[in-house]
């Protein structure tokens, strides 16, 4: 009986979270230790290739979708310096007492494609600190030691300013420094903007979406003549009126 | 990893391919059903599956400053395995539940 095959939802995380007990003290092993977010975002993408397998599956008679998908996972659990929560999955090496379940449901919606965000809009969370050129390497080593790797991980926690205190003291910077590098990678979030631009950007002294977007005619064609190997006029009145769309 | 580790995309992934296997052999079934069969004009949907594993899970990811996906395992317990570690390895298992359901033939009704 053939039939012809349809788009099935993809299932996205619309489920709840529960993180329960954090009982583990003292120090953690540290080769296993996995940032939660690596965790959940490991688990979602083997969702999804669940799910393409599925809708990809040679079947004439009916579509498959992963209506609901549990976890209950006995793990370790630890939170850094900076916040970053950790989680270590049991083995038989640990005691019963020190281990907690991190529960999690997931269950599929399909995608409202209007309600998609614009690809452009995640580039500041998928970049890689070491590909900022305008951090120091040695910042970017010891944000790693904590498991902040990405632009959007660094935003999360600066986002929190009793963990931009600790950040400078621990990485011994400037709270004015963070918050400068903070905000330069939030112009990644505007349409179109590389990260070599906002380099240029930041050697023309423009850090900030409100920089950009409070540009005057005047200063454009002066930054257009500073940077005019790699700006154009018209480059920059596009980013001014994003970045005005972005303050909106 | 060890023998008994296995990519928790696979257990996944072998999950998925038998209720497509079931429901291919359903298909089958009904294609070749005949006047022996009493249920002859009918077909079969595999409306649901459920499926929940318990074992050991465990996670991989390089030290490396590049942003990297870690890899998450799983090693099922077997029956043997289970009643050596007693009431304290229920607490170091894990549990990994799949639901599958099958949506709208569109053949049906």
């Amino acid at each position: 009986m053939p039939a012809k095959r349809r788009a099935v939802p993809k299932p996205s995380i619309a489920g709840r979270a529960q993180e329960t007990v954090v009982t583990a003290k003292g120090t953690l092993p540290e080769r296993k230790k996995l940032p939660a977010a690596d965790f959940f975002s490991a688990l979602q993408r083997n969702l999804d290739a669940v799910q393409r397998q599925l809708s990809s599956a040679n079947n004439a008679f009916a579509d498959f979708v992963v209506k609901e998908f549990k976890i209950e996972a006995a793990v370790q659990m630890n939170l850094n310096e900076l916040g970053v929560l950790q989680l270590v999955p049991a083995d038989d090496t640990m005691s019963p007492q020190s281990v907690s379940r991190v529960s999690l449901t997931l269950a599929a919606v399909a995608k409202m494609t209007d309600e998609a965000p614009p690809k452009d809009m995640l580039r500041a969370d998928a970049t890689a600190l070491a590909d900022l050129t305008w951090l120091p390497p040695r910042l970017v080593a010891q944000l790693a030691q904590y498991e902040v790797k990405t632009a959007g991980e660094f935003l999360g926690l600066v986002a929190d300013a009793r963990f931009s205190t600790q950040i400078a003291s621990l990485l011994k910077v400037q709270r004015a420094d963070i918050g400068r590098w903070a905000n330069q990678m939030r112009l990644l979030d505007l349409p179109g903007m590389t990260v070599q631009e906002v380099r240029v950007l930041g050697d023309l002294g423009i850090y900030t979406v409100t920089d950009l977007a409070t540009l005057g005619e005047k200063a454009i064609v002066d930054l257009q003549r500073r940077a005019s190997k790699t700006l154009t006029k018209e480059t920059l009145v596009k980013w001014r009126e994003a970045a005005k769309q972005a303050l909106l | 990893m060890s023998r008994s580790e296995t990519p928790l995309s696979d257990v996944l992934a072998d999950v998925a391919r038998a209720v497509v296997s079931t429901q291919k052999e359903l298909d089958a079934q009904a294609n070749r059903s005949s006047g022996e069969l009493p249920l002859a004009p009918l077909a079969f949907v595999v409306k649901q599956t459920d499926v929940i594993l318990l074992g050991n899970l465990s996670a991989q990811r390089s030290d490396s400053l590049a942003v990297q996906d870690p890899a998450l395992t799983f090693a099922l317990v077997n029956r043997v395995q289970a009643s050596l570690r007693g009431s304290g390895g229920a607490a170091l298992s894990s549990r990994v539940s799949v639901s599958i359901q099958a949506i709208e033939p569109p053949h049906a009704g």
